[in-house]
């Protein structure tokens, strides 16, 4: 019999020592366990590939040695060498660029065609500033939904909040910019308040509840800014402003590979492009009409 | 199949541990803990099936 430490960093409640322990009982040729935080130290006649398995099927990353992240510079050698394991981020960026000139190239009709009409003038940047957005935030979710995992209650509420945060930060502000306060913080709230349930509930009413706060943080807090540089040089602003953003959210994505796919034997849904793009074409056209018809402020309109 | 209302979960582990549990008395089942319900497909189990998850502390 020898005794064996498996690192498990999974493991975040009671639940999942409970789990674990009633599935060790039921292991004959386990004699004795202790489960602590991050670590399981067993005594049993099984070998340590055994019994990382029975740790495996239950969910929950198990390795002999302890999980330590990756620096960006290993990372950077790991994703040349080993690209099938990064299959799904790879097509996350393909998506994003693909999007990303789809919704230009659209918003670029939009404009020709509405500017006989309408003074489309003072649009051009904000439509380019929809554009990333709704890019950047539909590529985190499509990255987000594509794995079918199983994420702990702080990952998934880390991912409630960055993608409903960003998404208000960004389209709320954009839309403070081209309407003023009420319309850039309603619709900024709202939807990011929608996206930030949507994305959050894989953890639960806790990740719920952090989607819809940082949604109102996020969509109120965008607009304030866009409308408070309205006078002062936000065309210098804005840039290095969605840049972060955008860092912010790429991050998340790293975050959620680093995390939950990694290390984990996870199934993936089938990407589907045409679907991803028609729901990100509705989302820019219903910004885009509201920055154009929708209500502004007296300073603004 | 019959829906048994199951407050207390709030995560995969919380899922597995009551499905575990059922299924150990012979009883197949699914729950879902953003629901808060747990699905067994025989309804005439439905007594034993509640008092185990009470047990489970649900």
């Amino acid at each position: 019999m020898e005794e064996t430490i498996i690192y498990c960093p999974d493991i975040e409640c009671d639940s999942c020592v409970k789990l674990i322990s009633k599935k060790l009982e039921k292991t004959q040729e386990v004699k004795q366990y202790e489960i602590t935080s991050e670590t399981i130290k067993v005594q049993s006649d099984l070998d340590k590939k055994n019994l990382i398995k029975i740790i495996n099927d239950l969910g929950f990353r198990a390795s002999t040695q302890p999980f330590e992240r990756k620096t960006f510079k290993e990372r950077i050698k790991h994703f040349k060498e080993n690209k099938k394991a990064y299959r799904m981020e790879i097509h996350a960026i393909k998506y994003f660029f693909s999007v990303l000139g789809i919704l230009l190239l659209l918003q670029a009709l939009a404009y020709l065609g509405l500017n006989n009409h309408i003074d489309m003038s003072p649009y051009i940047s904000w439509m380019i500033y929809s554009s990333i957005a709704i890019a950047v935030i539909a590529t985190a979710m499509w990255h987000f939904f594509i794995y079918k995992i199983r994420v702990t209650c702080m990952v998934g509420m880390m991912i409630g909040m960055t993608i409903g945060m960003q998404t208000g930060m960004m389209i709320g502000a954009i839309l403070g910019a081209t309407n003023g306060f009420f319309i850039g913080a309603l619709v900024g709230m709202l939807v990011s308040v929608a996206v930030g349930v949507i994305t959050g509930q894989c953890c639960g009413v806790m990740g719920v509840m952090e989607g819809m706060m940082a949604g109102v943080m996020g969509g109120t807090m965008g607009p304030m800014i866009s409308v408070m540089m309205m006078s002062d040089h936000i065309e210098w602003f804005m840039p290095p402003y969605m840049l972060i953003n955008i860092i912010i959210t790429a991050l998340m994505i790293y975050m959620v590979y680093e995390e939950s796919v990694e290390g984990k034997e996870v199934q993936t849904r089938t990407p589907d492009f045409f679907y991803f793009i028609s729901l990100c074409v509705l989302a820019s056209a219903a910004i885009t009409a509201i920055m154009v018809f929708a209500p502004k402020n007296f300073l603004l309109g | 199949m019959v829906e048994i209302k199951a407050k207390g979960m709030h995560c995969k582990s919380c899922e597995m541990l009551i499905i575990d549990a059922l299924e150990d008395a012979g009883i197949a089942a699914t729950a879902d803990f953003k629901k808060n319900i747990v699905t067994i497909d025989d309804p005439a189990k439905k007594d034993q099936a509640e008092k185990i998850i009470r047990e489970e502390g649900y």
